[in-house]
Formats: C-alpha cells, sequence, structure tokens
C-alpha cells in the first residue's frame, strides 16, 4: 500500500496550506510521506480491532 | 548308488500361472513440431500392440505431449509418472516406452532412477520395439547402454543446435520458460493459446503484483511482510520464490544465461528498472553482513537498537525457563538489556525506555489541517483498493473451492492415499478459511471517514501509546517512521541516542522541551536539521535509567 503515490497529498496541495506556502521540496516530501504512512498505520490498527473484535 | 535319490533336492522356480502384469505407458515427443507428425500416436499404437502380444494390462499412460528429456526434473509429464508410481498402494510391474530415449537422456541420471525404480520399488523398464527388459541382468546392462547413448546423441545435438542459441540470446529473446509474473508467447510454447510467430513475452496480472512486490522490498519491507501483503492481494508465493526473485536480473530486462559470454539487455519489459534491481542488490549484501535474527513478536526492537560502541544491530534471545526477553550486541560483550521491566530489575526495560523516548515525538498542531486533508485522501484511494482486492480474493476463493472438488473427486477414485489426501485437503481448507476471514474484514473495512480521521488524529497526538498498545507491525511501522534508521543503545549510560529521527517529529521534541523551560534552537525553519537536534539530545536524561 506504500508503493504508489496514488492517495498522497502533493506538494502543490500541502503549499496551499497557511504556514507551508514556501515549503522546500524534501521536507514537504517528507511530511507527505510521514502523514501518509500513519494514516495507514491507524488504518491497520482498525482494521485490525475490528478483526478481533469479530473472533471474540 | 545312483543320483536319482537327490533330484528330490532341486528347488524349481513355482510354475504358477502368471497372472496379467499391470503396466504403466509413457510416451513424449522433444518438440512441438513431432507432436503433430504423428510420433505420439505411432509409438502409442507400438506400446499397445507389444502389450496385447506380452498380455500386460496397461493401466494408466502418462506423457503424450512434447517435454525435452534433457532433464528428468523438469518433466512435468515424467514427473507425474514418477510421483504416481511413489503413491500407488500395489506398484506396477513395469513402465513401457516405445524406445528408451524416450524414458529420458540424462545418461547416468537416468541410470540411477531406473536403478532406484528396480530395486526400491521393483518396477521395471520395457522397451517396446526390441522387448528387452530391466528384469534380465544381460538385458538390464543394455538398456543402460542405450540411456548413455541417448545423452551421448543428446549432447551431439546440443553442439549443434548452440550457435543458434546463442544467437537467439544475443537478439533479447528468452530460453526456456519466462519466470513467475509474465506470460510466454512464440512458436515453441506448450499452451496452445499462446503459439505466435515471434517470441513476445508480456507481463501478466500476477506481474503487476510482483511489481508491487519490488517496490515494496525497496521501501525495506521484510520478505515476510511483503509475502503477506500479496496473498491479501491473492498472490501466494513461498519465502524461497522470492528470495529466488530478488536475485533475478531478468525482471529487469536483462538476459544472464549461462551460454552468453555477456549479459545481454532483453526485449522483454521489465518489472523494474536496473537501477532499482541494484538498490534491492545493495539491500540484500547489507542484509548478507551479519546474522539477521527472525523476527520476533516479543521483541520488536530487534534491529531496530543499534550497538554504541560497535554499530550492529542489537538481537534478542529468550530465557526460556524465566520466560523473559532480551536484547543483546552479539559482537560486544556487556551489551545486553532486558526488554520488559522486571520485579528484580532496578532498571527500566528496553521496551519502557522506547516508550518514554517516544513520549517526546508528537505530531505538531500546524500540521492538523493539512494532516486531515491527507487521510481524505488515503480514504478515498483505499476504498478503491478494497474494492478490487475483494475481487481478487473472491476469484482466488472460487480456485480453492473448486481444487478442493477436483482433490475429493481424485480421492474417490482412489488416486490418492488417505493421509496425502487429508494434509492436502487441510491445507486447502485452511487457505479458505484464511481468506474468508479476510473478506470479512474487507467487507468492514472502515465506512466512516470521521472514524479514521479520529483515529488517525489520536495516534498521531499519542505516539508512544499507541507504539505500547500497537501490534507488532504496528509498532515496527511506527518505530521506522519516527527513526528511519533506528536509534543507537548507549549500555553504559543505559539510554538511547537519537541521532537520525524523522525531521517532522523533531520539532515536536524542541516543543516539548521549550515548555520544559529549556531554550529552543534559533533555527527559524520549520524542520530544522535533524543532526542538529541530535547534539542537544544526547544531554536529555528523561530517558533510560
Amino acid at each position: 500500500m506504500f508503493s504508489n503515490d496514488e492517495g498522497k497529498l502533493t506538494i502543490s496541495e500541502l503549499r496551499q496550506f497557511k504556514g507551508f506556502e514556501n515549503i522546500p521540496e524534501d521536507e514537504a516530501t517528507n511530511i507527505i510521506n510521514t502523514l501518509y504512512k500513519l494514516t495507514l498505520i491507524a488504518y491497520n490498527e482498525i482494521i485490525t480491532n475490528s478483526k478481533d473484535l469479530k473472533n471474540e | 548308488m545312483s543320483n536319482q535319490y537327490f533330484k528330490q533336492f532341486i528347488t524349481k522356480k513355482d510354475e504358477k500361472v502368471e497372472l496379467k502384469k499391470d503396466v504403466l505407458a509413457y510416451t513424449r515427443v522433444s518438440s512441438k513440431n513431432q507432436e503433430d507428425n504423428y510420433s505420439l500416436e505411432n509409438q502409442e499404437a507400438n506400446i499397445l500392440r507389444f502389450a496385447k502380444d506380452n498380455d500386460f494390462n496397461i493401466i494408466d499412460t502418462f506423457g503424450g505431449t512434447y517435454e525435452s528429456a534433457k532433464s528428468d526434473l523438469t518433466r512435468k509429464e515424467f514427473q507425474e509418472l514418477l510421483n504416481y508410481i511413489g503413491k500407488m498402494k500395489k506398484k506396477p510391474y513395469a513402465i513401457l516406452v516405445n524406445v528408451i530415449d524416450r524414458f529420458s537422456r540424462t545418461g547416468g541420471n537416468a541410470i540411477g532412477l531406473v536403478d532406484n525404480l528396480i530395486l526400491e520399488k521393483k518396477v521395471h523398464l520395457i522397451e517396446a520395439t526390441t522387448g528387452i527388459s530391466t528384469e534380465n541382468e544381460r538385458q538390464r546392462l543394455q538398456i543402460y547402454n542405450k540411456l548413455i547413448k541417448a545423452r551421448e546423441e543428446n549432447l551431439d545435438r546440443i553442439d549443434r543446435t548452440k550457435p543458434g542459441l546463442i544467437s537467439h540470446l544475443k537478439n533479447g529473446k528468452n530460453l526456456g520458460h519466462a519466470p513467475r509474473g509474465y506470460d510466454h508467447y512464440g512458436p515453441k510454447v506448450r499452451d496452445y493459446a499462446k503459439i505466435e510467430g515471434k517470441q513476445r513475452i508480456v507481463i501478466n496480472a500476477e506481474g503487476l503484483l510482483l511489481k508491487k512486490a519490488w517496490k515494496w522490498k525497496l521501501e525495506g519491507d521484510l520478505d515476510f511482510e511483503i509475502i503477506k501483503k500479496l496473498k491479501k492481494e491473492g498472490l501466494s508465493v513461498s519465502k524461497q520464490f522470492i528470495s529466488a526473485m530478488w536475485k533475478r536480473p531478468f525482471y529487469c530486462g536483462i538476459s544472464t544465461n549461462s551460454m552468453l559470454d555477456d549479459a545481454v539487455n532483453g526485449t522483454w519489459e521489465p518489472l523494474i528498472s536496473v537501477q532499482d534491481f541494484m538498490k534491492v542488490q545493495e539491500l540484500l549484501k547489507r542484509k548478507s553482513g551479519y546474522q539477521i535474527e527472525k523476527t520476533n513478536n516479543a521483541r520488536p526492537l530487534m534491529r531496530h537498537l543499534k550497538c554504541a560502541e560497535c554499530g550492529a544491530p542489537l538481537t534478542g534471545y529468550e530465557v526460556k525457563k524465566k520466560k523473559l526477553h532480551y536484547y543483546t550486541c552479539q559482537k560486544c560483550k556487556g551489551v545486553t538489556l532486558n526488554a520488559n521491566n522486571t520485579m528484580k530489575s532496578k532498571s527500566n526495560g528496553a521496551h519502557e525506555m522506547y516508550a518514554d523516548l517516544l513520549r517526546n515525538y508528537e505530531l505538531p498542531d500546524n500540521l492538523t489541517v493539512p494532516f486531515k486533508e491527507q487521510i481524505k485522501k488515503v480514504y478515498d484511494s483505499l476504498n478503491n483498493v478494497n474494492h478490487n482486492s475483494d475481487k481478487l480474493l473472491n476469484n482466488r476463493l472460487e480456485k480453492l473451492r473448486n481444487k478442493l472438488i477436483s482433490l475429493t473427486d481424485k480421492y474417490i477414485n482412489d488416486d490418492f492415499e488417505g493421509d496425502i489426501y487429508k494434509s492436502m485437503k487441510s491445507n486447502i481448507e485452511k487457505e479458505i478459511n484464511e481468506i474468508n476471514a479476510e473478506l470479512g474484514v474487507t467487507q468492514n473495512k472502515i465506512s466512516n471517514l470521521d472514524l479514521l480521521i479520529e483515529k488517525t488524529i489520536l495516534i498521531s497526538k499519542n505516539i508512544s501509546k499507541s507504539w505500547v498498545c500497537g501490534d507488532y507491525e504496528t509498532k515496527i511501522q511506527m518505530q521506522n517512521l519516527v527513526f528511519p534508521s533506528g536509534i543507537v543503545y548507549d549500555s553504559k549510560k543505559r539510554q538511547y541516542l537519537t541521532k537520525n529521527s524523522n525531521a517532522i517529529f523533531s520539532e515536536i521534541r524542541d516543543v516539548v522541551r521549550v515548555s520544559r523551560g529549556q531554550k529552543k534552537d534559533d533555527s527559524s525553519n520549520f524542520l530544522e536539521s535533524s543532526s542538529v537536534v541530535a547534539g542537544a539530545r544526547l544531554e536529555l536524561t528523561t530517558f533510560g535509567l
């Protein structure tokens, strides 16, 4: 799921937010990747919990 | 006194009335062209005639297609014949072939194989055209000579055809089967639907999934994680396959056939670029520099922690009597720490120390708005992926159900022994249950965007707690997110040294420090260099001890 850019914010989208207008490209990329991965971790957590609930 | 008296002591072989002997027939041709020129029919007709004349009962026939006999292991029908004999409760008397070279052209290997059939299974080999059989010692030698001769003929043929094959390879064509992930079209393929005038090798549906596997590998995923992810998408691969795939240049479009002196560019579409293939080789080399411990759910920090003295990753072990887990450096003496807090130990365990460390790392508030936007995008994307994933899982389920029905049919027809059937059935049922469970989960996938936003923000605001409560995979993912290069453990000070944390989380660390009355760095940059932060962090003793 981490493999493609589908579902990730783009740098230009990030730069539209207040405070991020002038953020350098490499820092923006890191922010986007981190936010993306955090979202996936949360997503997997929810899925795992719902799996556990089902098994109980 | 006449010797007539002793005649009674001469033992004669029982002259029983021989029952009709059960035999198996095997036919083959070595190329597609031969398949169409009645060669197979001729072989079958000769074998049938011979069986009839000699009162043999042909109970099953194998082959009937083209398979090259230069290797015994790669011949599907031939292997099926041998497996079938292995599984048969009552072994057949012999295998009938039209001429010996139809059986094999591997020479010495074939002799070993025939010897094994005779001695272990009591199954003979008979040549229908001459009637010679391995049951007779002298004829057995003749058969062995013929097997050697067949090998010699094969070597002569290779010498004649080799220049043509080399030229074929130099033109970027592939020899033999294309590996998993590709469909092979051309003049010499097994599948009739794929016969074409010129060779064409194209990426198939499996290939698209394997393409993802390469990317996951580049992102640092472990093989077992990749296998799991592929399975979720409906593709089962073994760890042996995946490990062999990383070392196969075919996947980056390069041919390295042993007949070539130099590697050449293939004409097929690669799954990954040459640069990425080389990066994977570097990853593999790095890992082979030291012994990789198996993953252990009780020790998520293995390999993530590095020894401050030598830089090697810490491995782990369990003292089973005490049921206690430890992390240790394989190279340095005395670098060992308990994984968890214990009643006896005054110091915190590695996990408690790690949770303390993570308390200083949270996502800053100014990222909340873009974060919510990111969550929305992932939500839309995942819903789309889930739809496709369910489709793949349902297809796989259908295939497994059919496989189970066919297996049961074969069992009823007495093709398998009970134990083999039970074991195969249990494996299929296990996989069906896993897919059903997976489908159950996917059908229950997040249907509420607000829930995803709430949960994700909560995790990002409390990384430490999420790490403590998360399962093994979550722990690993979070560790790698906050400390992509791992963290160093200083056994003398008994603390973690965090040189290379993710810059996003570093900022929070400084906010925490400012709120505690410490001076923040002058850096006006939103994400200051992590190396600057690292220098300050070494002084902190809020964790450990």
